[in-house]
């Protein structure tokens, strides 16, 4: 309750002021024995009539609209009610102080002391029921509970109603009984009326128990003092009387409102109470369950699933002792805990008759003795100190158990089978997480690769020529396009004088980083050794015993190399292992294939002894095509000698004015078979001017 | 699952015939390579492999017989090749084994190498 604005304020200082003369007033009437005139019996009305007023401009000036939950309606009804109960408790502890002194001291301004203070009280009280119902109301009414919008109507009417009766027909004029017994039927159904519009109904089952318990114990209080409150004697009202006799009245009408909601609320407080504790057990179970979904997800954090689980199996099952054990081999690891230790956990399972039987456990299955988890075998029964009960859900993944959530209890026959949904839930929960990181890790293994193959990729780039060199008369195309797995293709350019050249061209085997990291070994062969060599022949020789011996032997590099002198007009075409060169020269396809064994293969000796040349003029005209295996392959379906064939006819039987065009055309070949490509695509083609 | 790749062995006397089927490449290659080292293990050093059902090989597929062709030569043996399909030939005779391995047409043949102590040698 509070009195925020200025309004307020400034009512409740004319309130202490009126009060304040009302007292004078009743002093003086007291002191000098005035006569209670009509005169004044109309200022007593005028001022009851002026305070009720008062009253009611602090009262829509309070600052309430606060509404809230109807969980969290429990708690302030029930500080609602202790404030109720104090201010009772005040009024009969000042009355008592009161009537104690009175039997020492028997003067004529103790008894009207007491009445002033009465009086003051009682408008405090009432002040405080009015607050209190309309509060209630309100709250209720913000529900939109339509019903009790139409009960709430009818109880101000009928409250209105006996007010107004008592205004017109104060007690002592009132000698008809038909006007009292009219009264309190008025009276008890309104105070029927407003039990109603309390809704007790709807919010004590959302209540918490420990609340709705002490609900239960302030409503008795409540009703008790209540009844003693209302129970209580008009007393003989001297001076100003009305106003005095009037709220001393009222307080008295709304007590009795009160005192039947109370005893309404005690009524449901107990009949709900247990019901309320099967219905919390079942909100915890459903809040478990949806804070286990949204934790769920967390694949990257399979312990705070783990703990959770137990935490929530813990609290579920009234403390009973959780853990989760995964296998691992023949043996297993404790996850999680709660409520017990992992010696004991592991003294129970020490020997390998009981752990095999755990571990056997497929479908989920509660024992109620130690003995039935035996097998029920009476001989040779394993002395067992430490369980008694236990629930045993598996833990699968991929259609194997690999886990157990177990829960375990000293003393036998502690669960049911009922016990099992849940625990079945929370273990399905476990299951999508154990899934979800093992997908996890998998795509981070992925991810993990693809990075390796675009570092491969990018060595693969920068071991390759950066850009053709120009030479008078020659146009040289190059297609390069590596495979997603990257194969080991290269090819490079050695500029020897103006008019010479060597143009090599050459395979990996292997794919990804081990092909990369030759290709760049071979790189480093080749920059050393390309000032030193006097003829092709000498540098493939160079190369291969560089290699033989010092790189894997499962490992071997393929490599041709065409060496062009226009200076003498002639070229020479030389082939380790490699794919052959097609050369089409004055209208004729030749495939130049001459002997010669792989790099890395052989030792210097033999793979001299193997190594051929083949030679030919350059008039003009030319076209050289060198290629890797993954051209004709993908031309004939892995068939290299097929694709060769086909690359041949090609360039027989098909129209190109330059290097480009007959590039255009392999391509456009390439693009027919739209196959998918799974090695390196290299090939470059060289023409000769006239 | 689908084998894409088979291997099966036949042994007689020193001598153990590998029988390849399918394709082997890079991902197959692990399965000939294990299959060959475990010959090896047992002491055989003489092997004749039979290409008849290959489909495919890729050059990590030839890799594999380097990887044991010094060990066998080195220990009196050999590895030899019988009934080699076309296809399958070319993509040796690019690489130059043909220069360095017996390609043979069939297994008798390849045993009657064996039986007349025709070896290479590393050299």
């Amino acid at each position: 309750m509070k009195i925020e604005n200025t309004t307020s304020q400034l009512t409740l200082f004319v309130l202490v002021i009126f009060l304040l003369f009302h007292f004078i007033i009743n002093v003086l009437f007291l002191s000098f024995d005035w006569e209670y005139t009509i005169n004044w019996k109309l200022v007593d009305y005028l001022f009851t009539l002026f305070l009720i007023a008062l009253l009611g401009i602090i009262h829509f000036n309070l600052n309430e609209k606060q509404f809230v939950a109807i969980s969290k309606f429990g708690v302030i009804f029930l500080n609602d009610t202790k404030f109720i109960l104090i201010l009772l408790l005040v009024f009969f502890t000042l009355n008592l102080i009161f009537e104690v002194i009175k039997l020492f001291y028997a003067t004529r301004y103790l008894p009207f002391l007491q009445l002033e203070m009465n009086f003051v009280l009682s408008i405090a009280i009432t002040y405080f029921f009015l607050y209190f119902l309309t509060k209630w109301t309100n709250q209720i009414k913000r529900k939109n509970i339509k019903k009790l919008n139409y009960l709430y109507y009818l109880f101000i009417i009928i409250f209105g109603f006996i007010i107004i009766i008592y205004w017109i027909s104060p007690k002592e004029e009132n000698n008809s009984s038909v006007v009292w017994y009219f009264e309190i039927l008025l009276l008890l159904s309104s105070a029927v009326l407003f039990s109603l519009i309390f809704g007790i109904k709807i919010w004590i089952p959302y209540t918490q128990r420990r609340i709705q318990k002490n609900i239960l114990l302030y409503s008795f209080l409540l009703v008790a003092s209540l009844i003693v409150f209302i129970s209580k004697s008009s007393e003989n009202y001297s001076g100003l009387g009305f106003s005095n006799y009037f709220f001393s009245e009222f307080s008295k009408f709304f007590g009795f409102i009160l005192l039947v909601t109370y005893i309404r609320t005690s009524y449901f407080s107990i009949v709900s109470l247990p019901f309320s504790k099967v219905l919390e057990k079942k909100i915890y179970e459903v809040n478990s369950l949806s804070y286990l979904s949204r934790i769920v997800r967390n694949f990257n954090n399979l312990e705070l699933i783990y703990e959770t689980i137990a935490e929530l199996t813990f609290n579920t099952f009234n403390h009973s002792p959780v853990w989760i054990q995964i296998y691992k081999n023949n043996s297993f690891i404790v996850k999680t805990f709660k409520g017990t230790s992992e010696k004991q956990i592991f003294d129970l399972q020490s020997t390998p008759t009981l752990f095999k039987a755990i571990k056997r456990i497929k479908i989920p299955k509660v024992f109620g003795r130690f003995i039935e988890l035996q097998g029920g075998e009476l001989e040779n029964q394993i002395q067992n100190t430490i369980f008694e009960s236990f629930c045993i859900i598996p833990i699968f993944f991929k259609e194997t158990v690999i886990g157990h959530l177990i829960v375990a209890n000293t003393n036998p026959y502690q669960f049911d089978e009922d016990d099992l949904d849940l625990l079945i839930s929370y273990v399905e929960a476990l299951s999508i997480s154990i899934e979800g990181n093992f997908l996890l890790q998998e795509t981070i293994e992925k991810e993990r690769m693809q990075q390796e193959l675009l570092l491969a990729k990018e060595i693969q780039r920068n071991f390759l020529p950066k850009s053709i060199p120009k030479l008078e008369n020659v146009e040289i195309e190059v297609f390069f396009k590596p495979s997603d797995e990257i194969g080991g293709d290269f090819y490079d350019f050695i500029l020897l004088g103006e008019k010479k050249i060597l143009i090599l061209i050459g395979d990996v085997s292997g794919k990804g980083m081990s092909a990369s990291f030759y290709m760049a070994l071979l790189k480093g062969i080749i920059l050393s050794c390309r000032r030193k060599f006097e003829n092709p022949r000498d540098l493939f020789v160079q190369i291969n015993s560089s290699l033989f011996k010092n790189i894997e032997s499962k490992i071997h590099i393929t490599m041709a190399g065409l060496f062009l002198d226009l200076q003498s007009k002639s070229f020479e075409f030389i082939r380790a292992g490699h794919t052959p060169a097609i050369i089409k020269s004055n209208g004729n396809v030749q495939v130049f294939k001459p002997d010669g064994i792989g790099t890395a293969l052989v030792n210097s000796k033999v793979f001299e002894k193997n190594l051929n040349l083949a030679s030919g003029e350059v008039l003009g005209g030319e076209y050289f095509l060198l290629f890797t295996d993954g051209l004709p392959e993908i031309l004939a379906d892995k068939d290299i000698s097929e694709g060769i064939n086909k690359l041949k006819n090609l360039l027989l039987v098909s129209y190109f004015n330059d290097s480009n065009e007959l590039k255009e055309k392999i391509l456009s070949e390439i693009s027919n078979k739209g196959t998918k490509i799974d090695d390196d695509i290299t090939f470059l083609i060289i023409r000769i001017k006239y | 699952m689908y084998e894409k790749f088979q291997v099966e062995k036949k042994r007689l006397n020193d001598i153990e015939i590998f029988s390849l089927k399918g394709i082997l490449d890079a991902h197959t290659a692990p399965i000939l390579e294990n299959s060959m080292k475990e010959t090896l293990e047992n002491g055989l050093k003489k092997i004749i492999i039979n290409f008849k059902n290959l489909e495919y090989i890729s050059s990590a597929g030839l890799g594999v017989f380097m990887a044991f062709i010094e060990d066998t030569r080195n220990n009196n043996g050999d590895i030899k090749f019988s009934e080699m399909p076309d296809k399958i030939y070319s993509i040796f005779e690019l690489l130059g084994f043909h220069l360095i391995f017996d390609i043979l047409s069939n297994d008798e043949e390849a045993i009657n190498y064996f039986r007349q102590n025709k070896l290479r040698t590393n050299e």
